[in-house]
């Protein structure tokens, strides 16, 4: 009687299924179904912003007169994207930096709205020579000045360790670490490894619901940490005004990172063998609350620089080009004065 | 339509075929165990199920079918759960070496603050091992699936990210392969179990790793 049962249960099972499946089935991993779609995939907000360069296509976004000095944006993740320092082109106390400077915002590769790539093509050398290509077209023959935010200060700095006489002038916004061995040291510090930690758990318990087997899934999933994996960063991300962004770029996060390690997976890699040679004053910058990689953490490695000064903006978290863009653009604006 | 049929197999193949819900001893006919298991798989959980014991004439065989109800533990939250059924027969068994396919139908939830989900799927393990009179140990390799999800964004995630999140039924969400040990003795009427080992997404793809890398439960099984 009770295998009968079974079986009934079993074929109720089936007709539940076919129920279901009835209806329109959705691909995972269709562009746009669950991330937007990059600008290669027909991003239809975006389509105008596609700039093909070094063998990819990326999400570029210009503001101000192309006459003026240039000024190229570096966003975080490495992985992250533009769209939360999109505040930084707007203007505050009657000052805009597009009134003396030509702003260009854009995706790195792999990231945002840029196009998808591979394991081999997501490298420190490639992410240069993008960078070199990018300065090229958006000002050419002129050196630019950088503008990065946590990895992106990191790869302003790679950057410039590889090309010294390009960049006059350089704002390294809480960057992570600048060498392997700084960045072993404050790992700990960076994430919140608690094994019963809420983020850990959701994560984890999400990937046998969404397996992170594609680029699509990936990004999407390679997202859900993010709100609460790093409390020491104290960003307000739980806000009514959490910083946005468009897509994780999860392979560019991994493969980026993986670049800079050794075949033990330690951290080795080195943005500062060369950076005597760039004796231009640099800008460091620093939130008030960040207690991984914050004031006390950016006056250390502003040592690796020949010339920096530090500005601390106070009573904020990492997020802070989203939350108090007017201090952090007052803070650019005088240090852009000094370097004029 | 490949999904869908993939579907209908799983479902009309389930009864017939050899299954194991838990880590144990098999269970003969007439005799039942309730069991609870803890740890890593793929997030912290707390486990409780129930295995109960058949005979069936026409394949002569004891079946074992079971249920288990699996949950994170970490701010415990009704919305995420794995709810298991299977049933469980030895397909080979020689002087206590034993080789058996065990498969569960789940359902699975979740919810976070990017979506909620519920999922329909299976695994499917091959078992092959030694049982003594007290103790047991047993290699596995299984495949684990997600035929069909419900997913819904959060508003949080509309409003601030992705406002074109297309909320719906979704095939084929995620799939990965285990492999393993299980192992546990008997002390009368109680055994205690361990099972751990590596999910592995996809052997051929250059990106794909699930968090966390491995898994490892212990249980404990009480028979009445």
């Amino acid at each position: 009687m009770k295998l009968k049962k079974l079986w009934v249960l079993s074929i109720v099972a089936v007709f539940l299924t076919l129920a279901i499946t009835s209806c329109d089935v959705l691909d995972p991993n269709e562009p746009g179904n669950l991330v937007p779609k990059t600008v290669d995939e027909g991003n239809p907000e975006h389509a105008d912003h596609a700039v093909a360069l070094n063998g990819s296509i990326f999400h570029v976004e210009t503001y101000g007169n192309s006459t003026n000095p240039t000024i190229i944006f570096l966003h975080g993740g490495p992985g992250g994207d533009f769209r939360g320092h999109l505040r930084m082109k707007e203007r505050y106390g009657g000052y805009s930096l597009q009134d003396e400077y030509y702003l260009v915002f854009w995706d790195q590769r792999g990231s945002g709205l840029s196009k998808r790539h591979n394991k081999d093509i997501l490298t420190i050398d490639i992410y240069n020579e993008d960078l070199n290509q990018m300065i090229d077209k958006y000002s050419p023959g002129e050196p630019v000045i950088l503008l990065g935010h946590s990895w992106g200060a990191m790869y302003a700095t790679s950057y410039i360790n590889t090309y010294p006489e390009k960049v006059k002038g350089a704002v390294i916004s809480e960057a992570g670490a600048l060498t392997g061995a700084i960045y072993e040291d404050i790992l700990s510090e960076v994430f919140d490894f608690n094994l019963f930690a809420e983020w850990l758990n959701d994560w984890a318990w999400d990937q046998q619901i969404l397996s992170p087997d594609d680029h699509v899934r990936m990004d999407y999933l390679a997202k859900l940490p993010a709100i609460e994996s790093q409390p020491k960063y104290h960003e307000e991300l739980k806000s009514d005004d959490p910083q946005p962004f468009w897509r994780y770029g999860a392979a560019a996060s991994k493969y980026l990172q993986e670049d800079g390690q050794n075949s033990e997976g330690k951290f080795v890699f080195d943005f500062t063998t060369n950076l005597d040679q760039f004796t231009r004053k640099v800008l460091f910058m620093a939130s008030g609350k960040n207690e991984a990689i914050g004031e006390d953490h950016q006056r250390m490695q502003m040592q690796l620089y020949p010339n920096a000064e530090l500005a601390v903006i106070p009573d904020c978290g990492h997020d802070y080009w989203w939350t108090k863009t007017a201090e952090v653009v007052a803070a650019i604006h005088e240090y852009l004065d000094e370097i004029k | 339509m490949k999904s869908k049929a993939m579907i209908i197999g799983v479902f009309l193949l389930l009864p017939i075929i050899a299954a194991n819900a838990q880590v144990m001893f098999p269970i003969p006919a007439g005799n039942r165990a309730m069991y609870m298991n803890f740890g890593l798989d793929p997030a912290v959980i707390t486990t409780i199920g129930y295995a109960q014991g058949f005979g069936v004439d026409f394949i002569k065989r004891d079946i074992m079918v079971s249920a288990e109800l699996a949950m994170p533990v970490a701010k415990m939250d009704l919305r995420d759960y794995r709810l298991k059924i299977g049933v469980q027969t030895s397909i080979i068994n020689y002087k206590g070496w034993d080789f058996s396919i065990p498969v569960h139908l789940i359902l699975r939830g979740t919810k976070n603050w990017m979506h909620s989900a519920t999922s329909f799927g299976a695994d499917f393990t091959a078992l092959f091992g030694y049982y003594g009179k007290w103790w047991f140990v047993n290699l596995e390799f299984g495949y684990d699936l997600a035929f069909i999800t419900k997913m819904k964004a959060t508003d949080r995630y509309k409003k601030y990210y992705y406002p074109d999140f297309k909320d719906g039924w979704y095939g084929s969400t995620s799939h990965f392969f285990t492999r393993g040990i299980r192992a546990g003795f008997r002390i009368r009427r109680t055994e205690i179990t361990i099972r751990a080992g590596q999910p592995i997404i996809d052997w051929t793809a250059e990106s794909s790793e699930l968090m966390p890398p491995f898994y490892g439960i212990l249980g404990v099984n009480y028979l009445f």
